[in-house]
């Protein structure tokens, strides 16, 4: 009672001097009210009603009664939320105590039986009897004296059954007082003496417990004192061993190392020894090794000789059966060679018998044909470059100087043909180039045949050259008979008739053209389109005759078509009529026998490794000069 | 019926007688030391065409080089059908010389000027 009283009134006086909260404090309850604050904004109502408790606990404790009561209220109304009785109770409570101190008592009464109610809801006996103690206390503040005693009786009734002896002590207390209110001194003494009973009993039982924990305190203490000592002891015993144990050790150890000093010089010289029988030992293995290594030496040598021996025979009975077969494929061979040498010798012979036959046909064909020297005689600027293909021929070239009789003995000329039947006047040089189709053999034959036509057609007379070339196509064709047979070969060729001391030179062709170059003026007159003999459609094959007038010195050529047909250069190509003429532009002023040699070498290396093609026959000639006598 | 060819050798041309598309193909040199005995089988096909031959035929002439005697016998084969027109078959002859080969250009034109057939002579940019 007077505990609660004493309490009661320190809360007055620390409620009358604590108007301004202190600035410490004023951190901490702001701290909190923050937090409860964010922590309510993000419905963790539990932590928020926790920070609003420690706020309001603040305030109750340093005696702000209504800002307590305000942060109680909050923190009742999230409680609820979460549903936290014992919470609820618990804040009720304290707010009903606020109020007590406040001396309003039915705002006292009121939390408290909100705090009662929940305490029966959740069948709590303690609580039950607390809050009927704190109930009884305002009724009997208030007056309510007999309201007291019944609520009184009650949380008697529940301390009897816990058997609680501080809340019987407290009933006991109060009761005394109120009874004492009602002028029941009676029943106040009892209670009051049932108080002091209790209370005593309760501060011996204190007394008694706290004796109990001193002097178990201290028999603990002795205790651990009593086993400290013998721990002591122990180790007072294992020390004295230690130390016993130690002297020996010194004594051994001293003994030892007499010892030790002794045995180290037995030792060095067991060592000595050792290292002696060791390196003898060594000696002998090395010995053994060396000995061991020539005689495997030795093994192997002849594990390979004897190897090599057995390979040599294997080798030479291989060698000796491969060479059986080799003596009897030899054997073969040798048939065989000796077929092939019956057969070698036959074309051998056959090959020689042609070519004599060629060479013998050479050298009649050789034998037909005029000397360029007599070419050089008439006109001495002059060259014929013949190059046949095969041995023989089908490429030829005549010349004659021909004379009326009168002329041919006024002017002696003796080597030139005598005519009777031309002109008296007549007088001139014959000079042809003739390609015959084919070459080698047939070619030759009708350049036979074409040599001995122009020499019969020249001495009856006929020595222009158009009509010569008529009179000779007429001829090849009745010779061969080409109007009935298959036979269609004849020849081209250009022919030239030179006259008036060169000064003039009539021409025909058959396909094939003179040229001539005076003043760097180079001239291609072509012959006529067809060929001496072969198919004739026509009824007359008609050759045109031309003129030229020779005013200065001019060199004429007239060639087969062998040459500017050979294949050769890198591409293989033809070397070409334009080629020809562009190079006898270049050269047509030297002399024509250094001509002939250029010509000569420029085939050759146009032609390379190639093969020539065909017969190659040039002439050339210089006349509009003095000097020349037709 | 079957084609008629000859392979092409260094000394003779290819020959190719199609009876199907009625053409006549001579490609390459012709050189051969007895041009005779190797036009004979030619002349031998060309003449079995010409006794059934196509409403058109044509003629391919691709020279590199003819000697004298091959000109004669090229002459033969091509006049085989000199009277063709008459008939009422038609027949194109092409010359074809490279472009740079003057020479084979005038050989073109005497062999024209030989033939009584109309020809056309075409130059072509790459030697054959």
């Amino acid at each position: 009672m007077i505990p609660i009283v004493l309490t009661l009134s320190f809360l007055c006086v620390c409620h009358t001097f604590a108007q301004t909260i202190p600035d410490n404090l004023t951190k901490e309850i702001e701290e909190n009210l923050s937090k409860a604050k964010s922590f309510e904004a993000a419905n963790d109502f539990n932590q928020a009603a926790f920070h609003y408790n420690a706020v309001a606990r603040v305030y109750w404790v340093n005696g702000f009664p209504s800002q307590a009561i305000e942060h109680f209220l909050k923190t009742v109304e999230l409680n609820k939320k979460i549903g936290n009785l014992n919470a609820q109770r618990v804040i009720y409570n304290n707010i009903g105590m606020i109020y007590t101190d406040e001396e309003n008592y039915p705002k006292a009464l009121e939390y408290f039986r909100e705090s009662l109610e929940i305490s029966r809801k959740m069948s709590r006996k303690v609580d039950i009897a607390s809050a009927l103690l704190n109930i009884a206390n305002v009724q009997s503040e208030t007056g309510s004296y007999h309201d007291a005693a019944k609520t009184l009786d009650e949380a008697n009734g529940i301390a009897l059954e816990l058997n609680d002896e501080k809340l019987l002590s407290n009933c006991y207390a109060l009761l005394a007082d109120v009874y004492e209110k009602l002028g029941n001194s009676e029943k106040s003494s009892e209670y009051f003496t049932r108080y002091k009973a209790i209370s005593q009993k309760i501060q011996r039982d204190e007394i008694r417990q706290k004796e109990g924990e001193a002097r178990k305190i201290v028999d603990q203490a002795k205790t651990q004192v009593s086993e400290i000592e013998k721990a002591r002891k122990v180790t007072e015993l294992e020390l004295m061993d230690k130390q016993k144990a130690l002297k020996e050790t010194e004594d051994s150890l001293v003994h030892i190392q007499q010892l030790t000093h002794e045995q180290q010089m037995q030792i060095d010289l067991l060592n000595t020894e050792k290292e002696l029988q060791e390196a003898i030992i060594r000696n002998q293995r090395l010995m053994r090794n060396v000995f061991i290594l020539i005689i495997a030496g030795v093994l192997v040598i002849a594990a390979m000789i004897l190897y090599s021996l057995n390979q040599k025979k294997k080798a030479n009975a291989m060698l000796s059966k491969q060479n059986k077969e080799i003596a009897h494929k030899n054997g073969l061979i040798e048939e065989k060679n000796k077929d092939l040498q019956l057969a070698f010798g036959k074309i051998d012979k056959q090959n020689r018998d042609i070519t004599s036959s060629l060479n013998y046909a050479q050298r009649i064909q050789h034998a037909m044909l005029p000397t360029e020297e007599n070419f050089r005689k008439v006109i001495p600027d002059s060259f014929i470059l013949l190059k046949p293909r095969d041995i023989v021929s089908g490429d030829f070239y005549w010349f004659t100087g021909f004379a009326s009789a009168k002329i041919h003995k006024e002017r002696k000329r003796e080597n030139f043909l005598k005519l009777h039947n031309v002109c008296a006047d007549e007088s001139g040089f014959l000079i042809t180039a003739v390609d015959c189709t084919g070459h080698g053999v047939p070619g030759a034959f009708m350049s036979m045949i074409g040599f001995n036509l122009l020499e019969n057609i020249t001495r009856n007379g006929k020595v222009m050259p158009n009509e010569m070339l008529y009179d000779l196509h007429d001829s090849i064709r009745y010779l061969l008979k080409q109007q009935s047979s298959d036979n269609q070969d004849g020849m081209d060729m250009a022919l030239c008739n030179i006259r008036d001391n060169g000064r003039k030179v009539l021409f025909s062709g058959a396909k094939n053209p003179l040229i001539f170059i005076s003043n760097g003026e180079i001239n291609h007159l072509k012959g006529d389109p067809v060929p001496i003999g072969g198919l004739q459609i026509e009824e007359r094959r008609e050759f045109t005759l031309h003129t030229i007038e020779v005013e200065q010195p001019t060199a004429f050529y007239i060639y087969s078509d062998g040459y500017p047909d050979q294949f050769g250069g890198s591409d293989g190509r033809k070397y070409s009529t334009q080629k020809l003429k562009e190079l006898l532009l270049e050269i047509y002023k030297k002399p024509m026998q250094e001509q002939k040699i250029i010509l000569d070498q420029k085939i050759t290396e146009w032609m390379g490794s190639r093969r020539q093609i065909d017969d190659i026959l040039v002439i050339g000639f210089r006349t509009g000069m003095d000097g020349i006598d037709i | 019926m079957e084609k008629f060819t000859v392979a092409m050798t260094e000394d003779t041309p290819e020959i190719i007688v199609d009876y199907e598309t009625g053409t006549l193909e001579i490609s390459g040199s012709s050189l051969p030391e007895d041009s005779v005995a190797f036009f004979l089988p030619i002349l031998k096909a060309v003449k079995k065409y010409i006794v059934n031959p196509k409403s058109k035929t044509i003629i391919n002439l691709r020279i590199k080089y003819l000697n004298s005697s091959s000109q004669k016998r090229m002459l033969e084969l091509v006049s085989l059908f000199h009277d063709f027109p008459n008939k009422g078959f038609n027949v194109e002859i092409n010359w074809y010389y490279p472009e740079d080969d003057d020479d084979m250009h005038e050989e073109g034109k005497d062999f024209a000027r030989l033939i009584s057939l109309p020809m056309n002579i075409i130059p072509i940019s790459k030697s054959i």
